[in-house]
């Protein structure tokens, strides 16, 4: 770990739906990519180079500027044994790290668990989108799921400042723990208490922020900026989590078009981020991890690409050695696994390499296993 | 007609459907406790959703192929079904016999499980044994059709066992063994499922079970003491005539219906919350040949569920259900229908997509920070919104009693939102804020608003998170 | 003496376009579809409820290339409310095109006639929800007659009205019903050579004729499954010939009837593998030897909520199926001696 005074923090941001990793790190040195992509292929001569074989897709401008400063690793040929190509199953398997059974516990809801032990911070991690993703699920960890952090509260609906003032004046009364009536009851009052703090102290979080940095108005832009919000405020925050809109990297149709968008907003999105927190000299303590749940097809569908496997995961931040990771999975037809790359590394080697070279934590138990790290950071 | 008529028929319409509006409790107490048990209990007599109409709305209702079309049917279903018990029994098998999208990826398939707890749901639990024994999408997500007479996989024979009839043990003892594990998966050898044809490109089709003798294991199986050439529905009688069986389907139902109970994996060595209500629930499941209609009729008629009033914590499908039927949007097709349904997952229940075979966790365990803010803001939008045709029929009632006092509003709603109870404290507390503006008077401007911010506040409250 | 009347017709299969899509080649629950100038054809795309990006209306040729799509609910997959900015769809039902092939879209969720150029470009909007004189409620069908009239089939006031091209109210027929020439929730509508108007009298399981004023002149088709037995009839359309042909969506089938409503055939399907569909299972390889050994692949071929049909000058008959998302297209054959050999 460096010597960092601040508390580490962890963002990740979930590409969700499946991203296309061969049109995302194009290898378009190998002739083999036209010849599997005769509809859905980036172009050579826009491809963003990072080296004679690979190059990122021509919509990911800011991403290349923080991988030409040594900021970015790309590691390619992410996966995990006996690839699922449903959308569910395989972010299950991302989220739990349970290849092989159903698992219910998040990676992260895990590692909450160890930073915050007893949830003295009702705001150690914190989710923006509406529902809680698998990965931040433990029991007795709780995590504020936030739809939008400028409206983000309890009695939400109450439109009028004063009205909804009273409301919640009331509802703190009720749900105050003095008035203890055993059992479940205090339970949900506790849990009611807990959730008005954390909405209260989530809300100054905006007031609190001033930046030159504007975000694009996509979602993962404005959910970026509520990170960073969020982050800058200060509250102890050290695992914050956003996801794309609801399998929008599904390119089953259409994809060179709703590919190009996607990314475009996106890496915008990351660069903004970065551009915020350095701007309020708060980046030195924050990595950004951007992932998938697989990669898709290697041969286009003449519009799109379907689910597929092996997919790449990005690792962002000031403490980062950029540089490319990991092999590119080969596309000879033999090395292929039905029609898709094959990984060669694991996501939790990932995982574990945040986890203690980042997060400070023992991995082992957070991710199932012993996974050897990149040396990313 | 007396308060405690409606106030019992709120109970029963919140535990055998998803409560109901103001005038169906005063429709259904004019009928009469008892006729109401029997009308939910018999839902062939009453009309089904009228699915051609649907179907030509929801154009994607004939193919509901994906989890999401078939959420939001089954959260259109539940919202106006005239048949409560019918959707309630289906969502009370599917907390048990567990089938998830996120292993099958086919909601229709699922959907189709979930027809057949709609039509033997309140029927004999062997034969709904038996059906999910043939259910397609429950033996492809528990493996039986890896299953094979040389080579058992265990899945499906444990979990029948362990997590959809008898249960690991009872008072302390365990009900089967490793090795009745085994026997039960051998028997079920050979039931298996037709070869899937791909989802590419017209959609996909539905599965079909297969009874496949040649491999099927012939040899004898020794199953809970029982030796003979077990088939699977052999298995199916043996373990339909267990004590541990009446044991784990009446705890379920308990816990269901009537109270929360621990955690079913605390049932071996904890005794049942109420082990007199669970004694006539086995005696009626032996009573009546393993009827679970029978075993529902006797408990909705006890003392012990009439006592039970708000011993419950809603499940998500529930709360969102509960105030919909209150609130009464939704009653016909209408877009939106999915971020409707899609309330029920953020409060943590996402249907036909359980987290394991083992499904959720109940009681307490439904709330935590982010799903108790889920279900405050949900239901305090519903009932806040004087749009809504059920809203305003609450507003009406209320203002056709005159000009109110706080005190009388305040209780008022609460009978409305179906006779809610409120601890002394919390209602103070809301009388007295409701009465910092003055009596209420009907006619005058801010009183629809008053009435609906009281709404508010009361379905904000801890007791409103019972059921 | 004895007359043979022409009344057997074959329908040949030819060939099945689509498969499911959310965009760009493919469609998505499909509810209707218009032939345009040459080879080309429009297909109505609903898509599910929650996926508003895949509403749509699809343009492509008879031999399946794909040239464009328009009127999307939302650009981009992913999460969102349905749009009712001008142009885009809800709940879409129909399609018809004028005599200068302008596209009329009608929208039962938003009341509205929304319409583009044959290209798809957005040029106007009408329709106000309503029980009165041109006012509508879920409009569930279209077809121009032939004065460029526009024949609104008016679901939820069980009627038919007749507008100009801008939405100026003529005329009506039709009230509330089992009666002849009355109505319950209407759905499909054709107009045939002589000018005379055919309506799928959606829950009355049956056809009614019209002359084009408005008279009632037949009725055919009763509740059930037997041979010319009706269970919710959608889509109805006339070949040059005058024979009647159905899709009978709760039955799943494409019934054919004569001029004067006698049942002559009916099929329950044909599909095969579209151009579109295989090129996704050559994407996706290994499910051509899952095809291989899935059980009941014979199922491909069967309708799945047949809900338009509509045949060219050529010909062609073509059912539009809601829950396979294609179109499947046979050749309409008259059992005639064409010469040649013996």
């Amino acid at each position: 770990m460096t010597s960092i005074k601040k508390d580490p923090v962890l963002v990740v941001l979930q590409l969700s739906g499946g991203n296309d990793a061969l049109n995302t790190v194009v290898p378009y040195g190998d002739p083999l990519y036209a010849d599997n992509r005769p509809s859905v292929r980036v172009p050579d001569d826009q491809v963003l180079k990072l080296s004679d074989y690979v190059g990122l897709n021509p919509n990911m401008g800011p991403m290349k500027q923080l991988y030409d400063e040594g900021k970015m690793a790309i590691i390619q040929g992410v996966g995990y044994p006996n690839p699922n190509r449903s959308h569910f199953r395989s972010m299950d398997i991302w989220h739990t790290c349970e290849p092989d059974k159903v698992g219910t516990e998040g990676w992260l809801g895990r590692a909450l668990k160890e930073i915050d032990p007893d949830s003295e911070n009702v705001l150690t991690g914190v989710n923006f989108g509406r529902g809680l993703p698998r990965a931040l699920a433990m029991p007795g960890v709780p995590v504020a799921s936030v739809g939008n952090l400028a409206t983000y509260g309890v009695l939400t609906g109450i439109e009028e400042d004063d009205q909804r003032a009273d409301a919640l004046d009331v509802f703190s009364r009720i749900y105050s723990p003095a008035m203890g009536r055993g059992g479940v009851v205090d339970y949900l009052s506790r849990t009611g208490m807990d959730a008005l703090k954390g909405a209260d102290i989530l809300s100054t979080a905006p007031e609190m922020y001033t930046s030159t940095v504007e975000y694009g108005g996509d979602v993962v832009g404005q959910y970026m900026r509520n990170i960073a919000q969020t982050h800058l405020a200060g509250f102890g925050t050290r695992v914050l989590y956003t996801t794309a809109p609801y399998n929008s990297f599904d390119t089953h149709a259409g994809e060179l078009q709703a590919h190009a968008k996607l990314w475009s907003e996106t890496s915008q999105a990351v660069g903004d981020f970065m551009d915020d927190l350095r701007e309020h000299d708060a980046a030195d303590n924050v990595t950004l991890l951007v992932f998938t749940e697989f990669g898709r097809r290697v041969h286009d569908n003449g519009s799109g690409t379907d689910h597929g496997s092996g997919g790449m995961a990005f690792v962002i931040g000031d403490n980062v050695k950029g540089g490319l990771y990991g092999e590119y999975p080969s596309l000879e037809a033999d090395k292929l696994l039905e029609g898709d790359l094959h990984y060669n590394n694991d996501f939790r080697s990932i995982y574990t390499t945040l986890l203690e070279n980042w997060m400070g934590l023992d991995a082992q138990p957070l991710v199932n296993g012993s996974f050897e790290k990149f040396d990313f950071i | 007609m007396a308060n405690n008529d409606i106030a019992l028929m709120a109970h029963l319409m919140r535990r055998a459907g998803f409560g109901a509006s103001y005038e169906e409790l005063e429709r259904r107490a004019a009928a009469g406790y008892e006729a109401t048990v029997e009308d939910l209990l018999n839902p062939a007599n009453r009309p089904s959703l009228e699915m051609d109409v649907l179907e030509r709305r929801f154009v994607d209702w004939r193919e509901m192929n994906a989890l999401e079309v078939n959420q939001a049917y089954w959260t259109y279903a539940m919202i106006n079904t005239e048949r409560p018990l019918e959707e309630k029994i289906a969502l009370f098998w599917h907390g048990i016999f567990c089938t998830g999208n996120s292993k099958c990826e086919h909601g229709r398939q699922i959907k189709l499980q979930i027809d057949m707890f709609r039509q033997h749901g309140l029927g004999s639990f062997r034969d709904l044994l038996l059906g999910l024994s043939s259910d397609p999408s429950m033996i492809f997500y528990l493996d039986n059709c890896m299953s094979h007479k040389d080579a058992i996989n265990e899945n499906w024979g444990r979990e029948l066992l362990e997590l959809f009839s008898m249960g690991v043990g009872m008072d302390g003892e365990a009900n089967y063994s490793e090795d009745d594990v085994k026997e039960c998966a051998r028997a079920f050898t050979g039931w298996t499922i037709t070869n899937a044809i791909p989802r590419y490109p017209y959609g996909r089709y539905e599965a079909g079970f297969i009874y496949n003798p040649d491999d099927h294991d012939e040899d004898n199986k020794t199953f809970l003491g029982e030796t003979g050439n077990f088939n699977g529905d052999d298995i199916i009688d043996i373990i339909a005539r267990q004590p541990s069986t009446a044991r784990f389907i009446s705890r379920h139902i308990y816990n269901f219906f009537v109270a929360d109970d621990v955690q079913v994996p605390a049932w071996q060595n904890t005794p049942p919350r109420d082990e007199e209500a669970i004694k006539m629930l086995e005696d009626e499941y032996f009573r009546s040949g393993y009827n679970i209609g029978s075993m529902l009729r006797v408990l909705f008629n006890s003392d012990a569920f009439k006592n039970a009033r708000f011993a419950k914590v809603k499940s998500p499908a529930e709360a969102v259900i509960g105030t919909m039927r209150v609130v009464k949007d939704y009653t016909s097709p209408k877009p939106g229908l999915h971020n409707l349904a899609s309330n029920i997952r953020y409060m943590g229940q996402d249907l036909m997509n359980p987290p394991t075979v083992e499904g959720w966790h109940t009681g307490g365990e439904w709330i935590d920070s982010g799903t108790l803010v889920e279900r405050i803001n949900f239901a305090a939008d519903q009932v806040g919104n004087l749009e809504l045709p059920g809203v305003q029929d609450m507003v009406a009632r209320v203002g056709s009693d005159g000009p109110s006092t706080a005190e009388q509003v305040v209780d008022r709603c609460l009978e409305l939102l179906g006779a809610y109870e409120l601890a002394d404290e919390t209602r103070a507390q809301l009388i007295d804020h409701v009465g910092r503006g003055g009596d209420l008077i009907p006619g005058t401007p801010e009183f629809s608003q008053r009435v609906g911010q009281t709404l508010q506040l009361i379905v904000s409250t801890q007791e409103y998170q019972f059921a | 003496m004895t007359t043979t009347r022409f009344t057997g017709i074959t329908l040949q299969p030819s060939h099945t376009i689509g498969r499911a899509e959310f965009s760009g080649p493919g469609f998505r629950n499909p509810v209707a579809m218009v032939r345009g100038e040459d080879d080309t054809m429009y297909v109505v795309s609903r898509s599910y409820d929650y996926r508003p990006d895949g509403k749509r209306i699809t343009i492509c040729t008879l031999d399946e290339e794909y040239i464009g799509e328009f009127a999307r609910g939302v650009t981009t997959a992913g999460e969102g409310d349905p749009s009712d900015a001008d142009g885009s769809l809800i709940w879409p039902t129909a399609i018809a095109l004028d005599s200068e092939g302008n596209v009329f879209v009608a929208d039962e969720w938003l009341n509205r006639i929304s319409i583009y150029t044959g290209d798809g470009a957005f040029t106007g909007k009408w329709g106000a929800q309503g029980s009165g004189d041109g006012e509508i409620s879920s409009p569930s069908g279209l077809a121009f007659d032939q004065d460029d009239n526009l024949l609104l089939v008016d679901c939820d006031n069980h009627r038919v009205q007749k507008f100009t091209r801008d939405g100026q109210y003529i005329s009506q027929f039709g009230s509330k019903g089992d009666g002849d020439g009355e109505f319950n929730m209407p759905w499909g509508i054709t107009v045939d050579r002589n000018g005379d108007i055919f309506i799928a009298d959606w829950r009355n399981d049956r056809i009614q004729k019209f002359d084009r004023n408005g008279n009632f002149l037949m009725k055919f088709g009763t509740s059930g499954s037997g041979d010319g037995e009706l269970d919710r009839p959608t889509g109805v359309a006339v070949d040059k010939d005058g024979n009647i042909y159905v899709t009978d969506w709760g039955n799943d089938r494409l019934q054919v009837f004569s001029a004067e409503g006698e049942y002559i055939t009916q099929t329950t399907g044909d599909g095969s593998l579209s151009k579109w569909g295989k090129e996704k299972l050559d994407a996706n390889s290994e499910m051509w030897q899952e095809r291989d050994i899935a059980q009941g692949l014979e199922r491909e071929r069967l309708f799945w909520g047949p809900i338009a049909v509509t045949v060219d000058d050529d010909d062609n008959v073509f059912v539009v199926e809601s829950a396979r998302s294609r179109v499947q297209i046979y050749r309409r054959q008259v059992p005639v001696f064409f010469g040649g050999r013996l």
